[in-house]
């Protein structure tokens, strides 16, 4: 198949590497449990000493310093276990592509790219990580004249040579020569294997504009618009490998580094794709669990977003228009700023009265209020409550010897004795205190829920805050609030508007650390979910990933980016989009293009399957008793996950029940197997990709509304090979719309 | 120290040491009375060696509130004390 004498050379390149990668983890391997035993016996010698014990400075100094010996040793020992890891995988993959390179005036290099870099005894590269500078030649050149940015600046030279190989278990399979940046064939082929339970890494396959985003490290907020199924969420993920790589110098390690996910399924199935790199994992977080945490009240029920759509799908249209709206509002850019003004004016507003201390005036109500609302104070409201609560309490113990004193001259001799005269002055003096103290608690103590029904029933204050007439539909919301004032549980718009306006008075330092922010489905968050990052997250740095014919819940377009340019103002931005959908075949790409209205110029990575197939049965009982057939012709046709997707979850969960065979329900927001039969909704498939899909009831009943025109499109493009659309009764009129081509 | 505590307050509404607790009310509807709650109050600042000041003890609910007003203030009384000791062992310790 290849030249014999390259192929030698190829084999003995591999043996060598192969040959320094067992050498390396024998040595790894030896010094690791070298060092275990050895601090095994340092610690039991100490403890034989009594090092431990005993109360003398001098013990304590040399514990102290066991302990950071002990701490040095495990962190030594981390490093080195991660190296083991590194060199484990290798071994069973070294590398994946070369690329010879000849820099302007030096001689020409091959490079060999691989997972993890590989130096030899004498330090130099035997295999570059695929993260290096010069790496990036691969992904983004074809053969000729090539350049990369360099730490010291850009390099310029000629590639004459792009190389791909296929190792798997140590072995090197075969290997090709490609032209063009990433061989059409090679990815080709896989993406036409099955998908997995976990999303897999990319970095064989890693496109020249997908490169540019996972490399880009001059912008602050990076905003990538990504048809489905261009990768978005994995170059996401191959981004913060390589930051995490590149912060090596730069201090940036894993816990500087968060994600905002829209659900823990979503977050089981890409919690693999980092430990594969060779990184750790990193936090990933639901806007549910930041705003219980910007709230803090122990025991809150909040509810989810998915437990929000599932209503928002399955009421009927009136109850819809209504929570709609009320979400719509209540995480509007608009209803932010009102809750800004609203702190002023409850600052305005509150209640301050005058403290004695006998017949003497400690403090007079216009100076707490003076002190309390002074401009160029950059203290939080809370914090300024507090320290007014301090100010004031500290007057009080000033004024409290004069006090007694008064007290003590006005009870002398009244009593049996002169202890008993003391008690009664005292008494007296408790009593007052109990006053201030009472007077002091309620100027001081703002309640905060009381604040925020008020905020969200009063249709007045509303119209006032807005400052530009009237509210739409303001008495409506206002009484849709009302009614649901005192619900046990707070609805996720309350959550996150409640959660903003507590930022308005209190500060939140449990972010603070935060260097980078991810956030994925960045379509589905609102303007105050974005006015909460920038509050939240204000030294970070962003990248924003997103499909505005995705948007979930509600209708999106491009103008959402720009909404969140405006409210995380960062210095430099930029704005990519990637057009090619890699995911579906030829035949569901386009077939799912009917269901949107700006396709971005939409392309598909040029890959057949099979046509799309649409089929309308009599009843729902006829459609549901032909399922395990569809089904099976699925299995048939070599696919291995399959989901069939409803409208909703007890959509999804009819059809389960109804199925009998085995299969696993996807409802709740935690983690599953994502292999085999699967029934969910859509609001849960997002994000996720299998062989085949079932869309269930795409009836004219159930799909009718443009927002769920847009449902039909995140349903259709989770499948990879083989896509199935059933309904009873008459079809969505979606369905009949023409394809376009893309 | 909280069974010196317990001794005041036993002596100030007459019971064994031994019924006081820490989550006791000792102010409010169901705590002691105005003249009992200032006598032991006195009777504190005087076995304490400490100032006890009224807005404070006005925010005072259990015994365990007085117990942990009385230790913080034993603290900062010894950290002046101590302001040029040469070193806080369990600071040492902890450190790190």
């Amino acid at each position: 198949m290849q030249d014999t004498e390259v192929a030698q050379q190829e084999q003995q390149y591999f043996d060598m590497v192969m040959s320094e990668i067992e050498r390396q983890l024998r040595e790894q391997v030896a010094a690791y449990e070298h060092a275990e035993q050895e601090l095994q016996v340092y610690l039991n010698s100490s403890w034989e000493d009594g090092t431990h014990m005993g109360a003398s400075i001098d013990r304590l100094i040399e514990a102290v310093q066991i302990g950071k010996f002990a701490r040095t040793q495990e962190l030594l020992a981390d490093k080195r276990m991660e190296r083991i890891k590194a060199l484990r995988k290798l071994s069973d993959s070294a590398y994946f592509a070369r690329v010879d390179f000849k820099e302007d005036e030096e001689p020409e290099e091959k490079i060999y790219i691989g997972r993890h870099s590989l130096y030899d005894a004498d330090r130099s590269l035997l295999v570059y990580d695929w993260r290096a500078p010069i790496s990036s030649i691969f992904y983004r050149f074809e053969k000729g004249p090539v350049s990369y940015d360099a730490p010291q600046g850009q390099v310029s030279g000629e590639v004459s040579l792009k190389r791909q190989y296929e190792i798997r278990k140590g072995v090197l399979k075969y290997f090709f020569d490609a032209d063009v940046e990433i061989s059409d064939e090679f990815l080709r082929r896989m993406l036409s294997q099955n998908t997995s339970a976990h999303m897999k890494t990319i970095v064989e396959t890693i496109q020249k504009e997908q490169d540019v985003i996972i490399r880009d490290s001059s912008n602050d907020l990076l905003i990538v618009q990504g048809v489905a199924g261009s990768g978005k969420t994995s170059i996401a993920l191959h981004r913060i490998a390589y930051l995490m790589y590149e912060g090596l110098q730069k201090h940036l390690n894993a816990s500087d580094i968060l994600i905002i996910s829209p659900n823990t399924v979503f977050e089981s199935y890409i919690s693999t794709v980092l430990p594969e790199l060779g990184e750790q994992n990193i936090q990933t977080l639901e806007f549910e669990a930041i705003a219980a945490e910007v709230i803090g009240e122990s025991g809150l029920q909040i509810q989810s977003k998915n437990d929000y759509l599932e209503t928002l799908l399955s009421v009927p249209a009136g109850e819809r228009r209504r929570l709609a709206m009320d979400m719509a509002f209540k995480t509007s850019g608009g209803f932010a700023s009102m809750i800004r003004k609203y702190r002023d004016d409850c600052l305005r507003h509150m209640t301050f009265y005058d403290l004695y201390v006998g017949q003497e005036k400690v403090a007079k109500k216009e100076e707490l209020h003076e002190l309390l609302t002074r401009a160029q104070d950059r203290a939080s409201v809370e914090g300024r409550l507090e320290r007014l609560r301090g100010n004031l309490a500290e007057r009080l113990r000033v004024a409290q010897p004069q006090r007694h004193q008064e007290l003590m001259r006005q009870e002398e001799g009244r009593h049996e004795d002169s202890e008993e005269d003391e008690i009664y002055a005292r008494m007296t003096a408790l009593r007052e205190a109990r006053r201030n103290h009472g007077l002091i608690t309620e100027m001081t103590r703002l309640d905060y829920r009381a604040l925020y029904r008020r905020l969200i029933t009063d249709p007045a204050l509303l119209n006032q805050l807005y400052g530009n007439g009237q509210v739409p539909h303001v008495e409506e919301m206002c009484a849709y609030s009302a009614e649901h004032a005192n619900d046990e549980r707070l609805s996720y718009a309350d959550a996150m508007a409640f959660a903003w306006m507590l930022l308005q008075f209190r500060r939140n330092e449990s972010y603070r650390g935060i260097k980078q922010v991810v956030v994925d489905e960045a379509q589905d968050y609102a303007p105050l979910q974005y006015e909460m990052l920038a509050k939240l997250f204000p030294y970070a740095r962003y990248t924003v990933l997103g499909d505005v014919n995705q948007s979930i819940g509600k209708t999106e377009d491009e103008r959402v980016y720009d909404r969140i340019e405006h409210i995380l103002k960062k210095r430099m931005n930029l704005r990519m989009t990637l057009r090619k959908s890699f995911r579906c075949t030829n035949q569901i790409i386009s077939y799912a293009s009917r269901f949107i209205e700006d396709h971005y110029g939409l392309e598909s990575f040029n890959r057949d399957g099979g046509e799309v197939r649409v089929t309308g049965y009599d009843t729902e009982d006829a459609l549901l008793k032909e399922l395990p057939l569809l089904i099976g012709k699925m299995h048939e046709e070599g696919c291995e996950s399959i989901a069939v997707i409803a409208k909703t979850g007890v959509g999804a969960a009819a059809a389960y029940s109804a199925y009998g065979l085995d299969a696993q329900l996807i409802l709740k927001d935690r983690e599953y197997d994502l292999t085999g039969v699967m029934f969910m909704p859509i609001y849960l498939a997002k994000g996720l990709e299998f062989d085949g899909v079932i869309v269930l009831d795409a009836d004219a009943e159930t799909y009718r509304s443009k927002m769920d025109r847009r449902l039909l499109y995140v349903a259709c493009t989770r499948a990879l090979h083989a896509l199935h659309l059933v309904y009873s009764g008459s079809p969505s009129a979606f369905l009949k719309e023409g394809e376009r081509n893309v | 120290m909280f069974e010196k505590l317990a001794r005041i307050i036993a002596e100030t509404i007459n019971v064994d040491p031994s019924d006081i607790y820490p989550e006791m009310a000792i102010q409010g509807s169901d705590g002691l009375s105005e003249w009992e709650f200032a006598r032991m109050i006195i009777a504190a600042e005087r076995e304490f060696k400490i100032r006890i000041y009224d807005i404070d003890a006005a925010g005072f609910r259990t015994a365990g509130d007085l117990l942990s007003y009385i230790k913080q203030n034993k603290k900062e009384k010894e950290k002046e004390r101590d302001e040029d000791s040469p070193i806080e062992i369990d600071e040492y310790f902890f450190s790190e």
